[in-house]
């Protein structure tokens, strides 16, 4: 770890940031922490923004991830919605597990449409194309092709060493 | 396609010492920016002209802004949606009442009630809005100047501002 530096320097680490679950849904905007830097209510608010918002702003590069401090007395997070709404979550007294889980569930794209994301993704090249590179090596590995000669040789009549010799 | 409007959430700065931009408030946004070399996030402070022509917003708000699709003027790129937090007025959205930084209002009332009330103290609740005093003895909405080289100590300059 270069630059080890500093509090907790493990969330310098690209794999750290890599390693968030938080995928906010394309509708958030803005996403706002309230907390204060005293109070044991706050605690939570204060671990998850220490810990895990860089891992959310690594995740979501196109949302504004803000935090705000000593506004209010109780801690929540606000997200701003693209359709003019605003999601309120008061994490009062609660852990950052408790928070984390809470906003998988309630504002981030579900396992299961992460995975179909991840899978339109990929690039997929035509699946009929066979050679270097390609899922098959080999016509002859098709059933009802013609098998390999190296395995199988041809019969004599289509062999052109055998057709056109001269002996 | 049109694309998306982006919306983002920032605070108002005092008005722009220059050229006069009407119906305009000037919005600071802080996003993150990711330091490639130690992989950190760092704030990042960009400033907007966001279309106002009500004037409800005051220096020191926090506003939502949306994008326009087309651009008002060659400034003006985005409108003021909503002021979310006025400035010294904010309302806690979990509980619906006032408060002042990590008190509620009532509960500084009742605190203040008990050790006795300061007769000269800021009233809450009969105090006027804010900007009463515009145009009486507040003239920092007013168009100014950046404050010109001082050569001598007579040389005061009361309306002139140093940033």
């Amino acid at each position: 770890m270069p630059f080890m530096k500093g509090i907790a320097p493990i969330r310098r680490t690209v794999q750290y940031l890599q390693s968030g679950k938080l995928s906010l849904k394309d509708r958030v905007q803005v996403f706002s922490v309230h907390y204060n830097r005293l109070g044991e209510n706050h605690q939570g608010a204060r671990d998850f923004v220490f810990w895990n918002l860089p891992k959310v702003q690594y995740q979501n590069p196109q949302v504004q991830v803000v935090t705000f401090k000593e506004m209010t007395p109780t801690p929540f997070i606000r997200c701003y919605l693209d359709s003019g709404d605003d999601v309120l979550i008061d994490v009062d007294n609660k852990s950052k597990e408790e928070i984390e889980s809470h906003l998988k569930l309630v504002i981030c794209k579900s396992d299961e449409l992460l995975a179909k994301e991840a899978i339109a993704q990929e690039k997929k090249d035509n699946e009929a194309n066979f050679g270097y590179g390609c899922q098959r090596h080999c016509i002859c590995e098709m059933p009802g092709q013609v098998p390999c000669s190296a395995v199988c040789p041809l019969p004599n009549h289509m062999r052109g060493k055998l057709r056109f010799s001269t002996d | 396609m049109a694309s998306k409007a982006v919306r983002l959430l920032g605070r108002c700065l005092p008005f722009f010492p220059g050229k006069s931009i009407p119906n305009a408030t000037r919005v600071q946004i802080r996003q993150l920016e990711l330091d490639e070399n130690i992989n950190m996030y760092f704030p990042k402070d960009t400033t907007f002209f966001a279309h106002d022509p009500g004037q409800v917003c005051k220096p020191g708000d926090i506003v939502l802004i949306s994008s326009l699709p087309k651009k008002l003027t060659p400034l003006i790129e985005h409108e003021v949606l909503k002021v979310v937090y006025p400035f010294g007025d904010i309302t806690d959205p979990i509980t619906g009442k006032k408060v002042m930084n990590d008190m509620y209002r009532e509960d500084i009332e009742y605190i203040s009630e008990m050790y006795g009330k300061n007769k000269k103290g800021f009233d809450y609740e009969n105090a006027p809005e804010r900007g009463w005093q515009e145009d009486k003895k507040d003239f920092s909405h007013k168009q100014s100047y950046r404050r010109f080289q001082v050569y001598d100590k007579e040389d005061k300059q009361p309306y002139a501002v140093d940033y």
